[in-house]
């Protein structure tokens, strides 16, 4: 019993470190049936930005600590990968917005590439040691044997932002307008929808997301380099894929499954082959229904 | 005009005779390995001893009667570039090489170099370089990868733990550690159950099920086959859970920048890596030699490379010539060398003979190399 709890923490953890960056894929997806393959690398930029304020912000000169540094850093972060993630828009897909679907493809992994490299060589090569920055809370016994603090707070802010963002789309007159860009982008416009802006938005919204990803699961990883990106990007692009793609409670259900599914794997049959279960889960659930658990399996939005 | 003509005929003599003279002054041999890139460290760390050893022996007059001249070539430890770089140094028509750097370019340079250039290693470990007797001519100084899973298992037995793990990156180099690590307890179990054999995805965000896996096969101790950053990531983890396995590693942990990372929890991981060579006198004068030339650090391979250095000189000059390597081959592996990394001989494969691996502790954040049994 306490071995299958220990997997199924494990599980949960996994899946909402997973669900933190699905969220991201699932909203540019949702909005513009953009598959943002860059989003990985703007989850590790958020990481290396993180970093980099926390030992400013955190070292003698400022002397932040506790929950203050934490939020700034936060903050900051978000900032700064929302400053990307604004831009690589503008450069990468905004021109290409007219073009064949496979073109802002293409240009989504250049851009990835593009990124990583920039890291690379502006930065470092070489693994980083990331500092644990969330602070110190007291749990009850019971619940401290089953999860630690950083992975508590990643579930936390998990639900949050999901349920946040299903807020924000529903009930927020921005939420409406990137609904109605999602329905039809044409008649959203003539109906007097600023679509570059929505657009706009909505790569923030999922930057801010994939940066406070990459700043607690750095808090749990303890090291990152240029090169997170890939493999979280992979593993909650599949998420956002078994969830349904562009829906956000697909997103986090199918993140949930994918963490159970290697989880359960790795415990009893062997962590050797947890990534094979993990994708022939995928290939049932889309083999029986096509477009994800959540997913309206519509045709062609062309 | 007859004047002029015996001029001219006493300057072509001149020329033709310093020509050849010239070209014997020097004895050209060549370096292959990673002079830039992400991996220049290693590369000029054995670049660093061969400039010692060299430096001495031309003190004492060289070798054969000539001065040694190194010619360098850079390949990143990229198997393509290494391949050319070879290409290169076989064209000046140089007969010794050290060298190459990495494994995979030391690979592809054999097979350029083929039978004409005797090449000696002093950083290249993997196991079948030698193992597979392709290369009568390729030597190297450092031991190679699978001597370190015997001090390994030795530490097992004389701990008396009964219950192991052994865990994997899935890549060549940890995968062959595991499997080596595996046979070696399976062919004389003394009571060991090897609990868990598995392999884990390189880079994950997270070991957590690993370690409840660990957990709860009650592993006493777990032989990690991998690198230091996935090493650090599952040390965190499963002191975070309160589990208090033993962990051993390879080389590729016996790195600094694993304590860096795993911080607290890298207190008492133990691993195996290459001798501390540096203690001996002459190494210490080796190092303050060093210093005069470059303010960089000797790096791991510098007294690999000068022992490779002085080893093979010293063949060369029993031999005296460079072309005859089966006669050199049989000096390198019936003499023993006393060389700045202790004595030097090689056995039939063109492996190290008695440069064991040591086994360190991690202990107060620093590499303590425990006493060789």
């Amino acid at each position: 019993m306490d071995f299958f709890l220990s997997l199924f923490m494990s599980g949960l953890t996994k899946g909402s470190i997973y669900a933190l960056i699905a969220l991201g894929y699932t909203m540019v997806y949702g909005i513009i049936a953009l598959i943002n393959f860059a989003h990985g690398e703007i989850y590790m930029i958020g990481a290396f930005t993180a970093l980099i304020f926390s030992m400013l912000l955190g070292g003698p000169a400022v002397g932040m600590s506790g929950w203050t540094l934490l939020l700034t850093v936060a903050a900051l972060s978000a900032l700064y990968a929302a400053m990307y993630g604004w831009t690589m828009e503008k450069i990468a897909y905004q021109p290409l917005r007219g073009a064949s679907r496979l073109a802002p493809l293409i240009s989504a992994i250049g851009m990835s590439i593009f990124l990583q490299n920039y890291v690379q060589l502006v930065q470092t090569p070489n693994f980083l040691v990331f500092p644990d920055l969330i602070p110190q809370i007291d749990l009850p016994a019971a619940v401290a044997k089953a999860i630690n603090r950083t992975h508590l707070v990643i579930l936390i802010v998990t639900a949050v932002a999901m349920v946040a963002l299903t807020v924000f789309i529903k009930f927020t007159r921005m939420g409406m307008a990137m609904r109605a860009v999602a329905q039809d982008p044409i008649m959203a416009r003539l109906s007097g929808v600023k679509l570059d802006r929505v657009i706009s938005v909505t790569f923030v919204i999922g930057s801010v997301l994939a940066a406070l990803g990459g700043l607690l699961i750095g808090c749990s990883m303890r090291q990152i380099d240029f090169y997170i990106g890939f493999l979280a990007g992979m593993k909650a692009f599949t998420a956002a894929v078994l969830g349904g793609i562009g829906s956000i409670p697909g997103a986090v259900i199918g993140a949930l499954i994918l963490g159970f599914a290697e989880s359960f794997a790795a415990g009893y049959i062997s962590s050797s082959y947890k990534d094979m279960v993990a994708f022939i889960i995928l290939i049932i659930i889309l083999t029986l229904k096509p477009g994800g658990i959540f997913g309206t399996s519509q045709t062609q939005k062309v | 005009m007859g004047k002029l003509f015996s001029k001219f005929v006493l300057l072509l003599s001149l020329v033709l005779m310093a020509g050849p003279a010239a070209a014997q002054d020097t004895l050209k041999v060549g370096f292959g390995g990673a002079i830039l890139g992400q991996l220049a460290a290693y590369g000029n760390s054995n670049l660093y001893g061969l400039e010692y050893a060299i430096g001495q022996i031309n003190a004492k007059g060289g070798v054969l009667g000539q001065q040694v001249e190194l010619v360098k070539e850079d390949d990143g430890c990229k198997p393509d570039s290494a391949s050319s770089a070879a290409t290169k140094l076989l064209s000046q028509g140089l007969k010794l090489v050290f060298g190459h750097t990495c494994s995979g370019a030391t690979r592809s340079a054999l097979s350029v170099y083929g039978n004409s250039v005797l090449m000696v290693a002093s950083s290249a470990t993997e196991v079948s370089l030698t193992e597979d007797g392709a290369h009568p001519y390729f030597f190297r100084t450092t031991p190679r990868d699978d001597f370190q899973v015997p001090t390994q298992v030795a530490y097992i037995r004389d701990k008396g733990f009964k219950k192991v793990a052994i865990l994997h990156d899935k890549g060549d180099y940890g995968l062959a550690l595991a499997e080596l690590a595996k046979k070696d307890l399976e062919a004389d179990p003394q009571g060991i159950e090897i609990v868990l054999f598995e392999g884990v995805t390189s880079g994950e965000v997270s070991y957590d099920d690993t370690v409840s896996l660990l957990a709860a096969k009650g592993a006493e101790v777990l032989v990690w086959g991998g690198y230091y950053s996935d090493a650090s990531k599952l040390a965190l983890q499963m002191r975070g859970k309160g589990l208090k396995t033993v962990i051993i590693g390879p080389d590729g942990l016996y790195n600094p920048s694993f304590i860096e990372m795993a911080q607290e929890a890298s207190e008492g991981v133990l691993a195996t890596g290459q001798m501390d060579l540096s203690k001996s006198e002459i190494a210490q004068a080796a190092i303050a030699d060093h210093k005069t030339r470059h303010s960089e650090e000797i790096g791991p391979y510098f007294f690999y490379a000068a022992g490779a250095a002085q080893a093979v000189f010293a063949a060369v000059e029993k031999v005296g010539n460079t072309t005859d390597f089966e006669a050199i081959k049989k000096h390198l592996t019936e003499d023993t060398v006393e060389t700045v990394m202790g004595p030097v001989r090689f056995d039939a494969k063109g492996d190290i003979i008695g440069v064991p691996f040591s086994l360190y502790e991690i202990q107060g954040g620093k590499f303590v190399e425990l006493p060789n049994k």
